[in-house]
This record gives structure tokens, C-alpha cells and sequence, in this order.
């Protein structure tokens, strides 16, 4: 299912991020290792990490340890201020607003978390970046395609693959015909699309980027007549109060939740009353990526209360 | 005759020397007061919130500074150190903050290139004069002690 090629490029796409220093080392690493990456963590003074499988640090010669090297890539302070400069395109007071928020829009997919010093809600130092490298696996929703017709929650831990299995279900309701309308707000799912390898979310989906998932689905509602929303992580009421809006439109939702298991979801309060309300299924992943999907109805899960 | 048209040839060779340095001065000033407008016209462009890639994409060129996306080449044609210092110091840290500090730091490199402009004009009065007479003099000295 996993295309290693693609995969592959699309890490060495993302290098385009990192000062010249680091990027021709990481771009000499194995193709096993890169085609798995999933982050490329830089912080200052201390060594460059990528995890993939599990967490490998990287030497100065392009070799991956489960330890700390003897001679490790480092990145210095003004290799982290490049990098918010590349990815920014030398413009970071063009993208304060998502600054402020802890992440940075990259292209081709990727979402740059941001850590460092805030002074007066104003972010000043950097001093981590951790690159996510969107990932496209096709046919990784397969399983849970006739499950998603009234609505989908998929929930997981951080780093299980939530995203990457939206994205491949957004990609199959498509092609099967149906009209899908992606609110993007952070450009995490679908990347930009007006670039020659985009990812492949389906030929008959809309996507609406720069906008709140709330004022993005009133937008889908009125001038889109979608037949399922997709976004990521919902997170406040009034987002919720629009997603029952939308469901009592006719139009199932499928959306994503940090959960470690289904005490967690039935404990997060928007969750909760999104299994109660308009949700028909679960689709619960476990920590790994790529690990075994359970599907869950939503009165199985509300059994866990 | 071959005298003359070697003595011809010395003062005007020394002449075009003197016109020569003198024009140096002169583009000196012109580039300053390019590369000040330039300034002025990221500061506007950073006030409505436009990248800074367009803007050496648009105007760069025509003064002399290249961006390649990742770093900022200066052409160092027809400026002193001083001036080139001044210029890289205001790049290297360019985009990297908010919109404010972005403007402060615009203005405050904006004075320091108008003080340095300043100091070209006043070159550029006190001595372009000086070199062409120069030139046509030592053209005349050299010749005399030729012959």
C-alpha cells in the first residue's frame, strides 16, 4: 500500500526547509529510512532527529543511530532562524497569526511545529522545529470506506496517522462519486493543490484553506452542497455547533480527535457529545502508524461513559 | 610628430583617468539613493503585509541585490565597504520578526544608507572637480618629464 518511492521524494522535497549544511546530509541517508520518516526534528545545539519507525539521530555522515552519535549533526541558532526563513520565504512577519498558534504551513503538505519564547503573546526565539512530512498512503481507508457514509470519527494518539487516513478516505469517497468539501485551515490535509505532485485527494473534492473549520463549513453549506465535510480535529463548541448544522443538512461529517482509546473520547466533552449526537462510527488507531484500525459504532463506544 | 601625438595621447588618456574617478563618485551617490528608495519601497510592501521574495523579484535587480530565495547577493560595484557592511547587516536579519520590528528595522537602516548618501554628495562636490583636474594635470606632468 505504502508507495516507498513517493514517500521518498516527498521527504526530499521538504529539505527544501533546511539550511544547505543539513539538508545534503539528511538527503544521503538510506531510502528505507526516508520513504518512513515521518518528522525531521531540529533543535538547537543539539542533535537532528528523525522518526520514522522509532527515533534515529543523525550523524555528520549521514549515518542513522538509535543512539546519539559520536559526531551528530547539530544545528546552531542562526541554522534554526534560516530554516523559519525558508520556509517562509525570507517573509515570517507575513505569518505571525500562525506563529502565534505554534506552526508554520510548508509546501507540499508539510506542517512545521514551532517551539520557543513567547514575550507578550509575540513569538520572539525558536528553539525547535519539527518538520511533519505529509504522507500519502493509498487504499490505507479501504477498511473503513462503508463505515464513513454517515459520518467517521478517527481518533488516535499523536503521531498514529490520523491525518494520512483522512486524507485517503476524502481520495476514496471521491473517486466513488461523491461530493467532498475539505476545510483545510492549516493546508495539513491536502497541501496545495495548484502544485504539479499535489496530493491526490480525489477529482471531485473542494478544498476551502485560510478560513476557521466554523466559517469554512457555513461556506461549504451554502455555496458547495457537499455530501460529506472533512476537516481535522474539532475542537471548540462553536465548530460543534456547526457540525450539527451540517448533519441535520444531510451531510455526513468526517473529521479526526486525539484519543488514546475510547475512555478518552468518551471523556473529551466535544467528543462525547459528537458520538451522542451525529456520529456514527469510530475508527480507532493504535500508537503506530500503519497498525490495525478498530471500528467502532458510536452507541458501542458511549458504552465506555 | 610623433611626440605631439604621444603627448596628445598621454594628457588624454590621464584626463578620461581623472573623468573616470570622478564618475565613480557620481554612480556611488546614484546607487545610494537607489538602493535608499528600494528600502523605502520594502518598508511600504512589508506595511501591506507582501513577501519579501516579490519584492527583489520586482525591484532587486534594477539595484543590484539578488535574492535567490535563501540568501541576499550584494553587488558590490560603485560602493566603499561601509556601504556594503550597512546593506548586509539590514538583509541578513530581513523577514525574520513582526510586521513592527520589520518597519523599525527598515528606518533605522534607511538612516544609517541616507547618512552614507549624505557624505557621497559632499564627495562628489569636494572632489569629482578635483580628479578631473588632476588627471589632466598629472597627464601634463608626465608629459614634460618625457620629453
Amino acid at each position: 500500500m505504502t508507495d516507498c518511492k513517493t514517500n521518498c521524494e516527498r521527504f526530499d522535497r521538504m529539505l527544501y526547509a533546511l539550511p544547505e549544511r543539513i539538508s545534503l546530509v539528511l538527503s544521503a541517508l538510506p531510502v528505507a529510512l526516508k520513504a518512513s520518516a515521518y518528522e525531521i526534528r531540529i533543535r538547537v545545539n543539539k542533535p537532528v532527529c528523525i522518526t520514522g519507525d522509532t527515533v534515529f539521530y543523525i550523524s555528520s555522515d549521514s549515518v542513522a543511530c538509535t543512539y546519539i552519535p559520536k559526531s551528530p549533526l547539530v544545528a546552531s541558532e542562526e541554522e534554526i532562524k534560516d530554516i523559519l526563513l525558508r520556509i517562509t520565504d525570507r517573509s515570517v512577519y507575513t505569518r505571525t497569526a500562525e506563529l502565534s498558534k505554534g506552526y508554520l504551513s510548508m509546501r507540499y503538505g508539510g506542517r512545521a511545529g514551532v517551539c520557543g519564547r513567547f514575550v507578550e503573546g509575540k513569538f520572539c526565539d525558536t528553539t525547535s522545529v519539527n518538520i511533519r512530512i505529509p504522507r500519502q498512503v493509498i487504499g490505507s481507508a479501504e477498511s473503513v470506506l462503508n463505515e464513513a457514509q454517515n459520518g467517521i470519527l478517527i481518533a488516535g494518539p499523536p503521531g498514529s496517522g490520523k491525518t494520512t487516513l483522512l486524507r485517503d478516505l476524502v481520495r476514496l469517497l471521491s473517486v466513488s462519486g461523491k461530493r467532498v468539501c475539505v476545510i483545510d485551515s492549516r493546508g495539513e490535509i491536502c497541501g496545495r493543490q495548484q502544485e504539479e505532485d499535489a496530493l491526490d485527494i480525489g477529482p471531485n473534492t473542494d478544498v476551502i484553506t485560510g478560513v476557521n473549520k466554523a466559517k469554512g463549513t457555513e461556506i461549504a453549506l451554502r455555496t458547495m452542497f457537499p455530501d460529506f465535510i472533512a476537516f481535522d480535529e474539532v475542537g471548540t463548541g462553536e465548530e460543534l455547533a456547526l457540525i450539527k448544522e451540517s448533519f441535520f443538512s444531510g451531510v455526513s461529517i468526517i473529521t479526526t480527535a486525539h484519543a488514546a482509546d475510547t475512555r478518552d473520547l468518551i471523556s473529551r466533552p466535544v467528543t462525547k457529545l459528537m458520538l451522542e449526537g451525529f456520529m456514527g462510527s469510530v475508527a480507532l488507531l493504535s500508537k503506530k502508524p500503519g497498525g490495525p484500525i478498530r471500528i467502532l459504532k458510536a452507541e458501542e463506544v458511549r458504552r465506555f461513559a | 610628430m610623433l611626440k605631439i601625438i604621444g603627448i596628445i595621447g598621454i594628457i588624454t588618456a590621464s584626463t578620461l583617468l581623472g573623468f573616470f574617478f570622478a564618475l565613480k563618485l557620481k554612480t556611488r551617490q546614484t546607487r545610494l539613493s537607489n538602493l535608499c528608495s528600494f528600502i523605502e519601497e520594502i518598508e511600504m510592501r512589508i506595511r501591506s503585509g507582501a513577501e519579501l521574495k516579490k519584492i527583489f523579484a520586482l525591484s532587486g535587480k534594477n539595484v543590484g541585490i539578488y535574492d535567490d530565495g535563501y540568501t541576499v547577493k550584494i553587488s558590490p560595484e560603485n560602493l566603499f565597504k561601509e556601504d556594503i557592511s550597512i546593506l548586509e547587516e539590514f538583509f541578513s536579519g530581513l523577514g525574520l520578526g513582526d510586521t513592527e520590528s520589520q518597519i523599525k528595522r527598515c528606518q533605522v537602516y534607511l538612516s544609517l544608507l541616507k547618512k552614507q548618501e549624505e557624505s557621497a554628495a559632499e564627495l562628489v562636490n569636494s572632489k569629482s572637480g578635483l580628479y578631473s583636474k588632476l588627471g589632466f594635470f598629472a597627464g601634463l606632468f608626465i608629459s614634460v618629464m618625457l620629453i
